[in-house]
This record gives C-alpha cells, sequence and structure tokens, in this order.
C-alpha cells in the first residue's frame, strides 16, 4: 500500500514523526539516587504511609502499562481492515513500542528500587482498576479482534478507542503520572521515577491525541457512534472515580481534589471532540500534547 | 426573607436567582436537562422523608421549581445527599463536583453527561448560595 501525500502530510503522520523524534530507552534512566533514597523513604515515612501509596500507585502504573501493552495489536488490524490509512498504522507501531517500554520501565523499577519482581502489584489491583485497566480492556479489543461485520468493526473501534485512549490513558494515566510527579517532585524524591513518569506522560499525549482524533473523525462520519462512546464512559467513570478516591489516605501523597479535576477536564475534552457536548468539533484544534 | 431550605418558597427564590444569574446563564448554554436535588430523610430537622427540588433547566433558563417527594422526581439526573452535605454546597464550602467524585453526593441518572457540564452544575449550586436560607439548625 502506497503511502499517499495526503497521508504524509496529516496530523498522524506528524504524531508518528514526533514519536520518532522523541525516542527515549528506560534501560538508560539512572535509578542510582532511587536506590539509596527509597530505604530512607520506607524508614522515616512509614506512619504517614508513603512509601505504600508510592507501591500503589506505581503498581497501578505497572499493571497499567502491561495491559495496554497486550491489548494495542486489535487496532493495527483494525485500522488496516476498516481501511482507515496507513498514517495510523504508522502511529499505532511506535504506540505499541512505547507502551512496551514504560511496562519496561516500571519493571525495572520494581526489580532494581524496589527489589520486587512485580508480583505484588496484584494486592493493589482492587475490583475498580482491576475492571477498567485490564478485565473490560481486554473484553473490547478481544471483540476488536474478532468482528468482521464492517459496521460493528467500526462501532467497535469507537468503543475501544474510548475505552484505552480516552478513559485509560487519558483519564487515569496522564492523570496519575500529572499527580505522582508533582508529588515526588515537590518533595525530591525518587529522580529516576519522576523521569520516568515524565517520559511516559509525554509519550501519552500522543497517544491520547490519536485516540481523540480518531473518534471525531469517527462520529463526525457517523453520528450514530456517538452514543457508544458515551456508553464507555457512563460504564468507567464510577471505575476512574474509584481509583483515584483510593488513594485518599489520612495523609495523602498526592492532591486528590487536583487529580481529580485534572481527570475530570480529561474526559471533558475527549467527550468533547467525540462531540458529546453538542458543540462543533474543530478537528484541527485537536493538537498534540507536550 | 430567608426561607427554610428545600420548602416551595426557597425552590421559588432559587428560581428566580438562577433566572437572574448571567454567570448560570453563560455555563449552563448547553445543559438541557431538568434535574432534582434530594435531601435524604432528616427528622430531626423537619424533614421526616427525603424531598426534592425539581428544576426545570433548560439552557441556561430555569423555567420551573417545585418541591416534591422524592418518589415523585421525574428528572433524568437526581442528585441526592444528606442536609450537612447540601448546607455546605447551599454555602459554597463544598463544589457539588467535588461532592459526587468523593461520594459525598449520590447520582442517579448519566453521570458522563453530569461531569461533561461540571460548570453548569457549579454554577448551578453557586446560585443557591444567593438563597437568602434560614438553617433549620441553626434556629
Amino acid at each position: 500500500m502506497p503511502l499517499v501525500q495526503r497521508e504524509a502530510e496529516s496530523a498522524y503522520f506528524e504524531l508518528y514523526r514526533k514519536a520518532k523524534q522523541l525516542h527515549w530507552d528506560p534501560a538508560t534512566i539512572d535509578l542510582r539516587a532511587d536506590r539509596a533514597q527509597w530505604p530512607q523513604i520506607r524508614r522515616d515515612f512509614a506512619a504517614e504511609r508513603f512509601p505504600e501509596q508510592i507501591l500503589r500507585l506505581t503498581s497501578l502504573f505497572y499493571e497499567g502499562e502491561e495491559s495496554v501493552t497486550k491489548t494495542l495489536a486489535p487496532f493495527c488490524s483494525a485500522v488496516s481492515r476498516l481501511g482507515l490509512g496507513i498514517d495510523k498504522e504508522l502511529f499505532l507501531t511506535t504506540q505499541l513500542y512505547e507502551e512496551a517500554k514504560h511496562f519496561e520501565f516500571f519493571a525495572r523499577y520494581f526489580r532494581e528500587v524496589f527489589d520486587e519482581d512485580g508480583s505484588i502489584t496484584r494486592q493493589y489491583m482492587t475490583p475498580a482498576p482491576q475492571a477498567v485497566l485490564v478485565a473490560d480492556l481486554e473484553e473490547v479489543t478481544e471483540r476488536l479482534r474478532r468482528e468482521d461485520d464492517p459496521a460493528r468493526l467500526r462501532a467497535t473501534f469507537a468503543e475501544a478507542l474510548t475505552h484505552y485512549m480516552g478513559v485509560v490513558e487519558a483519564m487515569l494515566a496522564r492523570t496519575g503520572y500529572v499527580g505522582a510527579h508533582d508529588a515526588l517532585a515537590s518533595r525530591g524524591w525518587l529522580p529516576g521515577l519522576q523521569e520516568g513518569y515524565r517520559l511516559i506522560k509525554r509519550d501519552e499525549g500522543r497517544h491520547v491525541s490519536f485516540g481523540m482524533r480518531c473518534v471525531a473523525e469517527l462520529t463526525t462520519a457517523h453520528p450514530e457512534l456517538k452514543p457508544v462512546v458515551q456508553g464507555v464512559f457512563e460504564r468507567h467513570l464510577p471505575n476512574v472515580l474509584a481509583t483515584v478516591q483510593e488513594f485518599d489516605y489520612p495523609s495523602p501523597l498526592v492532591d486528590l481534589d487536583k487529580l481529580t479535576a485534572y481527570a475530570l477536564a480529561q474526559y471533558e475534552r475527549f467527550a468533547a471532540a467525540a462531540g458529546l457536548d453538542g458543540g462543533h468539533v474543530d478537528l484541527d484544534a485537536l493538537s498534540a500534547e507536550d | 426573607m430567608p426561607n427554610r431550605p428545600f420548602t416551595a418558597a426557597w425552590a421559588e427564590a432559587f428560581q428566580s436567582v438562577i433566572e437572574a444569574d448571567d454567570a448560570y446563564r453563560s455555563a449552563a448554554a448547553k445543559w438541557t436537562w431538568p434535574v432534582a436535588l434530594i435531601l435524604s430523610p432528616a427528622p430531626e430537622l423537619g424533614f421526616p422523608d427525603a424531598v426534592a427540588v425539581e428544576l426545570q433547566l433548560d439552557r441556561g433558563r430555569c423555567s420551573g421549581a417545585q418541591v416534591v417527594s422524592a418518589d415523585a422526581v421525574t428528572a433524568p439526573i437526581a442528585l441526592t445527599a444528606p442536609y450537612a452535605v447540601w448546607k455546605s454546597v447551599v454555602r459554597g464550602e463544598l463544589d457539588p463536583i467535588v461532592g459526587v467524585t468523593r461520594g459525598k453526593i449520590a447520582v442517579r441518572g448519566s453521570l458522563a453527561t453530569l461531569m461533561m457540564h461540571a460548570r453548569a452544575a457549579t454554577a448551578l449550586v453557586a446560585c443557591a448560595k444567593a438563597v437568602p436560607t434560614e438553617f433549620p439548625d441553626e434556629e
């Protein structure tokens, strides 16, 4: 399939180009300071339960990144089967590579800083994050993989995009990375983890931009898909809010209200891109976030 | 003259404030659904049963505000909270969206729609702050 001029100049191709320019390697992030600080944090802030909160946060990222790495492949196939353009497929290859890097980063962090193999992350997977990050994402992407009927495939693609990029990446991941980075940076803690959060958040910005643009195009061309998008948010907003509330500790590490407001702002942007607010969707305004 | 909350006179005053509020009109330009604010039973304060103020809202306007029993609510979106929470909201001490996200206010209906129009919800209860209110626990 040729890469036509229109695709080579598209916003999706620009996202692909940015992904290539902004390459980073999780294996090269310096974790020496983190290894030195972590035992001190565990000892000095046990009463505030800060170590537990850091472990909980990082566990959700670990589980979430593993899940999105495993569930992205059906998107590439669906784009191809729907004939949506090679530019979108090119971008998704970078996203798949980046999700794998994010998972690698957390696997390395658990091993080298927390001195854990990653299995302890399961204890923090309560019903809300398990549903939204893992179980329901697996379910919708499995349907995406199997669907043959073009109309149903398009609807399933809109549903899966909303779940993956709108709920998991925009509302949970980007929100979590902002909150976690701020919480650690304000205390001067774990600079390697901060750097990982910063780089991953930057990648997620491109992924969310991709999802928003795709959903905007789909719902503009097929307004009957708007209820599909809304249905995903109806189902998972309570799970998102419940997941955020799990960080409501007596001495919270993160600013919970700020975090919730950020998550809802992300939702508002994604839902507006899908035309759920009744307003006009300006595709040109859906630029990539840094 | 101040009125007790969740009474007909208070609801009428609430409607007047909403109708006169330019900030609400702007924030709620895309809000097209009636809303019910439901007070959980508080017999010690004179509310033996759950009671609701149902607001007929459409694109920044409020064409009606009726007090009805909670069972008679027909609005597609209903927010339910105990007295202390509503008092905090009416006084402007608690943002209603924060109340929802923290689980202090229960939502019946489309949470996605409510969150999409969070600014409209906040502007609506900001109007309540301007309603002269006589809180029964302070009498």
